[in-house]
């Protein structure tokens, strides 16, 4: 009950802002949004059932795939730094293209959305669950080993006891996630659910309908996260924090190592494409190979136009993603500050923060786009509104992990309230800030491809979607590949920056 | 250098029915029973005590760092909050507290720098010789053992001049032979009559050997049972042990030990 003030002022800013908007058909008020759903109970109570039965398909499916990958990676630690560099290109692949290859690939139904869910929802699982594996403490193991008993015995008896609050804080992030994926999925053409509607709300400009999806949407994500959490708070009472603290760790040992990755991984992933497109004979017409990527960039006689296409769009994508990536991170760790130092302010600022993390931001891009321009500020404001929610929980929940008896120490001097958080807050928040900007990256990604093709009309996310429909799939496939390996190459960059302040500033705190 | 006792004078530290009770209603927890104390200016007192008697959240009431259920602190006729703005009290934490991300020479700075006092890196250099953790001035936390962290936060206690040294088990992770080392050298810093002092111990001999007065509490809730001077004459060092009165004020502590968790033994069990 502590987050009611905090929720009512949100609505009460909401309606104040539709109040203020009324008439230029960008914002409607929670007023509108209710009589909205209550009208439209029945068609809404079916959308939302098609729509969460695939997210719920998709969350099994993405978080048993998790699961395994995680079991693979303990057992087989060698292969740690290759499978999590895989994973994560898998995780980079961007929505808008492989929505429309799926939707060729699986052709009608609910393919498209489950996989699409499950593309969502997997990585988060899979990182956590490796932290939580890795979580006993190794007195434990020697243990274990004491009475000569191996790995197998270790992962039943131990690692996977410690592990599950983690599994649990995992499954939680993924909720919400699902949720969103199959969403996008039903962007793609599916025949029903919530994705179906809201695209057709937004195509009329109906405002009503679109902010009524979105908010049901955003409630239904925050009902199962909220039910997620306090299911775990039952089971697990001293679980973790919802921090993933690691996945970085590709840059151990130096620049030749993590050249040597970056490129066995990209390999790996060429072998797997290849082997996928192979394995289920898929037409080559539309299901293009590593190899047809590169005739079309490389040898092909268009090959310079096509790559000049390619570049034009890249860069008006990169206008946008990264001011708006360093925005979102920017205010995110900002407000966190700022709430430090008023405390009482984030103990209610905190839940809401929590609760519209879950807003999916994507389904009301156009309409931001629409209030904002087509230009700079509409998509750099939703990049940033994308990433800004989780890096402020991320932020908020590293400053918590600051020691009581530092405190203590600055308290014994009665040190100011900013000198505690420039010299012990926001230093202890770094791993968190670090772990929220590395996963904001293919945040960011996802968002400016989805407001380029759903709203702005340019960059890779309009050139995605615009040859997914003229079958111009060469350009396509060569675009996704492009916008993968950017995200890749993005999330090593910030974990090799991680990499050199966490060892100067947090040593123990690195994994 | 030691403040010059004119100018800073040890405090006086007066504890006026001051009680500590954690919790409410039926999960109250009554961690120090009403206590009424005093501190004179210039002498090292050591509480003795039973795990979880209320020894440390004592020692966090006289910093301030708690406020009492019941009662008051008063140093100097001040609040001990209007005594940390002033910087002469500083604690030595049963945990050592480092920053991770500092070294120790940064770390025994940081606390001139929060206390809002001038830098001066010969003295933090001076103290870290003094703890024995010469040469490890630009190694990190990580880098250090249990004790050598202790010692260095003893250093970054000792920083900023206090004349009110509060020390909640600064020896705890320390090993034998640098304990035994630390217990007649630091009285040094503090023998000079500038300082008011508490200690909070498990060991009978570190208190007898540090303090001027030792105060032994009763298991929880924490009561003072008994109060004893240690006249032993200072300096103090390995041939103090060797004095009579050395061993019969220990012998006559470790009985007080005993026979209040005995007395608390019964209560219980009537």
């Amino acid at each position: 009950m502590r987050q009611l003030p905090g929720l009512l002022l949100v609505l009460l800013l909401w309606e104040g802002a539709a109040r203020l908007l009324a008439g230029s058909f960008l914002l409607a008020g929670p007023v509108d949004v209710t009589l909205y759903i209550a009208q439209n109970a029945e068609l809404l109570g079916r959308a939302l059932a098609v729509t969460l039965g695939e997210a719920a398909l998709g969350y099994v499916i993405g978080n048993a795939v998790a699961i395994l990958l995680a079991i693979l990676v303990i057992l087989l630690p060698r292969m740690e730094a290759l499978i999590g560099a895989v994973a994560l290109l898998v995780f980079c692949l961007p929505l808008v293209a492989t929505g429309p290859i799926l939707r060729v690939l699986w052709g009608p139904g609910i393919g498209p959305q489950v996989t699409l869910a499950a593309l969502a929802v997997y990585y988060t699982t899979f990182v956590t669950l490796v932290v939580g594996l890795r979580a006993a403490p190794r007195s434990w193991f020697d243990l274990v080993d004491s009475y000569g008993r191996g790995p197998w015995t270790a992962l039943v008896t131990v690692r996977l006891h410690a592990a599950l609050p983690y599994l649990f804080a995992g499954l939680q992030i993924a909720a919400p996630a699902a949720f969103l994926g199959a969403m996008v999925g039903e962007f793609t053409g599916a025949e029903r659910g919530m994705g179906v509607l809201a695209i057709r709300a937004m195509r009329a400009l109906d405002v009503d309908a679109t902010w009524a999806l979105a908010t049901l949407a955003a409630g239904v994500s925050i009902l199962i996260y909220a039910a997620l959490g306090a299911l775990g708070t039952r089971l697990f009472p001293d679980r973790p924090a919802l921090i993933l603290a690691t996945g970085g760790g590709s840059a151990r040992g130096g620049p030749l190592p993590a050249l040597g990755l970056a490129l066995a991984s990209v390999a790996a992933m060429a072998v797997i494409w290849w082997a996928l497109m192979e394995g289920f004979a898929l037409n080559s017409f539309f299901a293009k190979r590593p190899d047809d990527v590169w005739v079309f960039l490389v040898t092909a006689p268009e090959a310079a136009a096509n790559r000049a296409t390619l570049a034009a769009a890249f860069g008006e994508t990169l206008r946008f993603t990264l001011p708006g990536y360093g925005l979102g991170l920017a205010l995110g760790a900002g407000l966190a500050a700022l709430f430090t130092l008023a405390p009482r302010f984030a103990g209610a600022a905190l839940p809401v923060a929590i609760a519209l993390r879950a807003i999916p931001i994507v389904t009301t891009a156009p309409l931001i786009v629409l209030a904002l321009g087509r230009g700079a500020v509409g998509t750099v404001t939703i990049v940033a509104v994308m990433i800004f929610f989780p890096t402020l929980v991320a932020c908020l929940q590293g400053m918590r992990q600051t020691p009581g008896q530092v405190l203590d120490v600055f308290d014994s001097y009665a040190a100011g309230r900013l000198s505690r958080l420039a010299l012990a807050q926001i230093p202890a928040m770094l791993p968190a800030f670090f772990a929220a900007a590395r996963m904001a990256v293919p945040a960011a990604i996802l968002a400016v491809t989805v407001a380029e093709w759903l709203a702005t009309g340019t960059g890779l996310g309009n050139l995605m979607a615009l040859t997914a429909s003229t079958s111009d799939y060469g350009m396509l496939w060569s675009a996704t590949a492009l916008v993968t390996l950017t995200a890749g190459l993005g999330y090593a960059a910030v974990a090799l920056i991680e990499g050199v302040v966490l060892a100067r500033m947090a040593p123990e705190q690195r994994r | 250098m030691a403040p010059d006792p004119a100018v800073t004078p040890a405090p006086e530290v007066i504890c006026d029915s001051l009680a500590m009770t954690f919790g409410t209603g039926s999960d109250a927890v009554e961690a120090v029973a009403p206590t009424d104390l005093r501190l004179h200016p210039g002498t090292m007192t050591a509480l003795v005590g039973p795990s979880g008697c209320g020894k440390s959240t004592l020692l966090r009431l006289i910093a301030g760092l708690e406020q009492p259920s019941e009662g008051r602190v008063s140093i100097d006729a001040q609040s001990p909050d209007t005594i940390r703005k002033h910087a002469t009290l500083a604690v030595a934490f049963q945990d050592p507290s480092l920053l991770p991300w500092r070294t120790v020479r940064s770390n025994v700075a940081l606390a001139r720098r929060l206390a809002r006092l001038p830098a001066d890196p010969d003295k933090v250099d001076g103290l870290i010789a003094q703890v024995g953790l010469a040469g490890f001035e630009e190694r990190r936390p990580a880098e250090l053992s249990g004790g050598m962290r202790q010692r260095a936060a003893i250093a970054r206690c000792l920083a900023t001049d206090p004349t009110l040294l509060l020390l909640d088990e600064p020896f705890g992770a320390v090993d034998e032979l640098t304990r035994r080392r630390l217990n007649f050298e630091l009285p040094r810093l503090w023998d000079a009559g500038g300082v008011t002092g508490v200690l909070v111990t498990h060991s009978v001999h570190e208190a007898v050997l540090l303090a001027d007065r030792v105060l032994v509490m009763s298991p929880r809730p924490g009561r003072i049972i008994a109060d004893l001077p240690v006249t032993l004459p200072r300096p103090r060092g390995p041939d103090t042990q060797a004095l009579p009165g050395f061993a019969a004020l220990t012998g006559e502590i470790a009985a007080h030990l005993s026979s209040g968790s005995e007395d608390t033994a019964r209560q219980a069990a009537e």
